[in-house]
């Protein structure tokens, strides 16, 4: 995959490249927020909207909401294993061929609204529990290495701002 | 008088329930676990439901954070070729503490997404396997019947334990 170039403008990047410093308390914030941020983001559409790619070859706006969960799903779920086992390895996996699936592509937002929703509400309440110590704790993954929570929540906030700002910046363009 | 052991109030782990069976009882299960919770206030909620085992706050947590696990296999079983999934074994403390209706509502929208996947499925893709640390290889069709059963599992352990209470 092609990285972040700041001497153009980037529609995949429209916050800018992923950023691992955003502080924690900031970052629980956003995760809280996020949910809600996605649902006004999408506000008013119609189904021919939400079937729009949101930059030329890329994911629809239902692919982009849908796929939010998904990855934040298996966040969560890295967060529990590096909580309870001493660095644990991490699979990664093809979010591309995710979208594909036939439900990313047709279910209604909602579903994966009220979804995002779920993980985070849980996330964050398991997170405002997590002592200096376990925030230091993290996971084993195939490119980046060790992975501490400190740095896996700053980079999962940027996660959503940088989808949910696929969606504005769409908006804006279309004068949706 | 019939001596149950209460870790398996409806019996032990189904193999054979049919596909659209299993797939309804995953559409009901978010109504029936908080119909199951309704009502108990903290004290109760804070109840194990046996001897030593988890508090009722524990199973609905537990609930909510292992489907989130089969959710995700799920997924990786689709896209990818018998992929290694790792069991967990340890529950988390927040698992002990937090308001129930955070995991019934993560639960919920679980479902809901995981049943619609489901009814999207081919059954090519239904035989998806993928490997399990603890239980070995799986296709998507068991791991779909097992969740079934998982959930009214651990939900009549909230039942049976309001019946012996008479809560």
């Amino acid at each position: 995959m092609s990285r972040y170039n700041p001497f153009m403008e980037d529609l995949r990047y429209p916050v800018g490249p992923m950023t691992f410093d955003t502080p924690i308390p900031e970052s629980l914030v956003i995760l809280e927020e996020a949910a809600a941020r996605f649902r006004e983001a999408v506000r008013g559409l119609d189904d021919a909207q939400l079937d729009t790619p949101y930059r030329p070859g890329g994911w629809t706006v239902r692919q982009v909401i849908h796929h939010v969960p998904d990855s934040h799903m298996h966040m969560y779920c890295r967060c529990r294993f590096a909580l309870t086992e001493d660095s644990p390895a991490v699979k990664s996996y093809d979010e591309a061929r995710w979208a594909e699936l036939p439900d990313a592509r047709t279910l209604p937002v909602d579903v994966s609204l009220g979804l995002l929703e779920g993980i985070h509400r849980r996330l964050v309440a398991l997170l405002r529990t997590l002592t200096p110590e376990q925030w230091k704790r993290g996971y084993l993954h195939s490119e980046m290495g060790l992975v501490p929570l400190e740095r896996v929540i700053p980079m999962y906030a940027w996660h959503c701002r940088h989808h949910a700002a696929h969606i504005t910046k769409l908006r804006e363009r279309m004068g949706w | 008088m019939v001596v149950t052991d209460l870790r398996y109030p409806i019996g032990p782990e189904t193999a054979g329930t049919p596909l659209a069976d299993a797939i309804r009882d995953l559409e009901e299960a978010p109504i029936l676990l908080r119909q199951a919770v309704r009502w108990l206030g903290d004290a109760q909620l804070d109840t194990p439901y046996r001897l030593d085992g988890w508090t009722l706050r524990q199973v609905v947590n537990h609930l909510a954070g292992s489907h989130a696990h089969g959710y995700c296999r799920c997924h990786l079983a689709l896209v990818e070729d018998t992929p290694e999934v790792k069991g967990y074994r340890q529950e988390l403390p927040d698992a002990g503490t937090l308001p129930v209706e955070i995991p019934l509502d993560l639960f919920e929208a679980l479902q809901c997404r995981l049943v619609a996947l489901f009814r999207s499925l081919t059954p090519e893709q239904w035989s998806r396997p993928f490997r399990h640390s603890q239980r070995g290889l799986m296709t998507v069709e068991q791991l779909a019947v097992f969740l079934a059963w998982h959930a009214r599992h651990h939900t009549a352990h909230i039942t049976s334990l309001r019946e012996r209470m008479g809560w």
